[in-house]
């Protein structure tokens, strides 16, 4: 027979814990004290062993249910850093190629372009500049050749009139008769010097026009030649010039992307980073959820502490103990006010103490 | 030549998020995952700070702490503790044992960068 002295215990329990179940037994066990003893402890018995089955079916999937959860969270928040991790490591990799490949090295590209190909330009002018020196020692010999001729007309000219001056002397030579006779022999070889003299001077012209419509025809092939050269050498300047130009804009095209891309991935860097220290809430929330799970664990232990003397030594559940156990296992401030609160609370701000 | 620490924590993500922040500022990184681990990575690198979680299996913080404290060859290297711990005798605890500060996550990163650079070893 279960006598109120007896119940006491389980009744204190029942209202601290406001379990209508057992308000219940109590009830039944005032009855059974006054009119029938049997059916307030068997009622009780089969709540004792109700929370036997409790604790020992329901706390596990509850401790379970939240290990699963902080697991699962830790895989998933792991594996998602470490990606966001890789992304932010890739960018660093796209920001040093903008800093010093695709704008340092585009622009040294040009550099080197541009001088090589202003070397070409270069040896084209210094090449037509040759010519034009060629076509100048040309103008000089046909000058020279002109002056030439002249001269054999000025010899062509002294042979006539020394002709014409061994033909006096010849003449008077004869007048004189005998006495002019051997003068006469003089004048005669002196008109025939002058007749080769003549003829070797028209020889000399017509060699010297010779030479003067050769170098004539060479003049006029080399200077349509070097014209023809000036023009390539200009239009190959000018292509050079327009292909330097065409790489200018696009070296600075692609440097302007370059800045534009490093500034986009700077931007994405730093809000990838920013937002990863928000995942910081993984560690948090997965240690309170730790927390919660011993607790729940510790549910079983005190319910076996509490009947462990069976009906007649029933102690009230120590739920102040637990309590207190969940208590001393928190490490967060936030933990310590939601357990005074009841209610959420904001995180707060981290802090550092130098030692 | 790059700086090191050491980043002493069983969350795998916090480790990642403090590596990015480190290494974002140009220091080296090397990773244990619990105080044990993180005594055997201190195999004679050179390490010039360490930062250390407190609640960790295996070893906890404050005992991998004074465990360092015991090898000459890391004696003077500063150790920040990086925990959800707020607790002053806990600090008191990182302290005793030569902790040089005590950093309440979640942190910022200008302000871990800041105190990383006020401790860090020359």
């Amino acid at each position: 027979m279960l006598s109120m002295t007896l119940l006491a215990p389980a009744l204190a329990a029942a209202s601290a814990g406001g379990l209508g179940y057992l308000a219940g037994a109590r009830r039944r066990g005032a009855a059974g004290a006054a009119g029938g003893p049997a059916a307030g402890e068997g009622a009780v018995e089969d709540y004792l062993a109700s929370l036997d089955a409790f604790a020992a079916t329901v706390t596990p999937v509850w401790s379970a249910q939240l290990e699963s959860t902080r697991l699962q969270m830790q895989t998933a928040i792991t594996e998602l850093v470490t990606k966001f991790a890789g992304i932010v490591q890739l960018l660093d990799t796209v920001l040093r190629s903008t800093d010093h490949g695709v704008a340092g090295g585009s622009s040294d590209v040009f550099e080197a372009s541009s001088s090589r190909l202003g070397a070409v330009v270069t040896s084209l002018d210094e090449a037509l500049e040759m010519r034009r020196h060629a076509l100048d020692e040309l103008r000089v010999l046909m000058s020279l050749n002109g002056e030439m001729k002249a001269m054999t007309a000025d010899v062509t000219k002294i042979a006539s009139q020394t002709h014409l001056l061994a033909l006096n002397a010849a003449i008077e030579a004869a007048r004189v008769g005998e006495a002019g006779r051997a003068f006469t022999v003089v004048a005669t070889e002196v008109r025939q010097l002058a007749d080769l003299s003549g003829a070797t001077g028209e020889r000399i012209g017509q060699k010297a026009e010779e030479v003067s419509a050769a170098i004539g025809a060479a003049l006029s092939m080399a200077e349509a030649s070097a014209q023809h050269e000036g023009s390539l050498v200009t239009d190959a300047n000018e292509r050079v010039h327009a292909v330097l130009d065409d790489l200018r804009a696009l070296v600075e095209g692609l440097q302007d992307a370059s800045t534009e891309l490093g500034r986009a991935a700077e931007g994405i860097k730093h809000e990838i980073s920013g937002s990863l220290v928000q995942f910081q809430f993984q560690d948090r929330i997965g240690q309170t959820l730790e927390h919660l799970r011993e607790c729940i664990d510790a549910f079983p232990v005190k319910l076996d502490e509490a009947q462990r003397g069976g009906v007649p030594e029933l102690r009230p559940l120590d739920a102040a103990g637990l309590l207190e156990s969940l208590k001393s296992s928190y490490t967060m401030v936030e933990e310590h006010e939601t357990h005074v609160g009841g209610g959420s609370v904001p995180v707060h701000e981290n802090e550092i103490t130098f030692f | 030549m790059a700086k090191t620490i050491l980043i002493v924590d069983d969350s795998a993500s916090v480790r990642q998020v403090v590596g990015i922040t480190l290494r974002g500022a140009g220091y080296d990184v090397i990773e244990g995952v619990d105080g044990v681990d993180g005594l055997a990575r201190l195999d004679g690198t050179k390490v010039h700070l360490i930062i250390s979680d407190v609640n960790m299996p295996r070893m906890d913080g404050i005992a991998f702490v004074r465990e360092v404290k015991k090898l000459p060859a890391y004696r003077f290297t500063p150790i920040v503790m990086l925990t959800t711990e707020s607790e002053e005798r806990k600090k008191l605890e990182g302290q005793a044992a030569g902790a040089k500060a005590w950093v309440v996550k979640p942190f910022q990163p200008a302000q871990m960068l800041a105190a990383v650079s006020k401790l860090i070893l020359p």
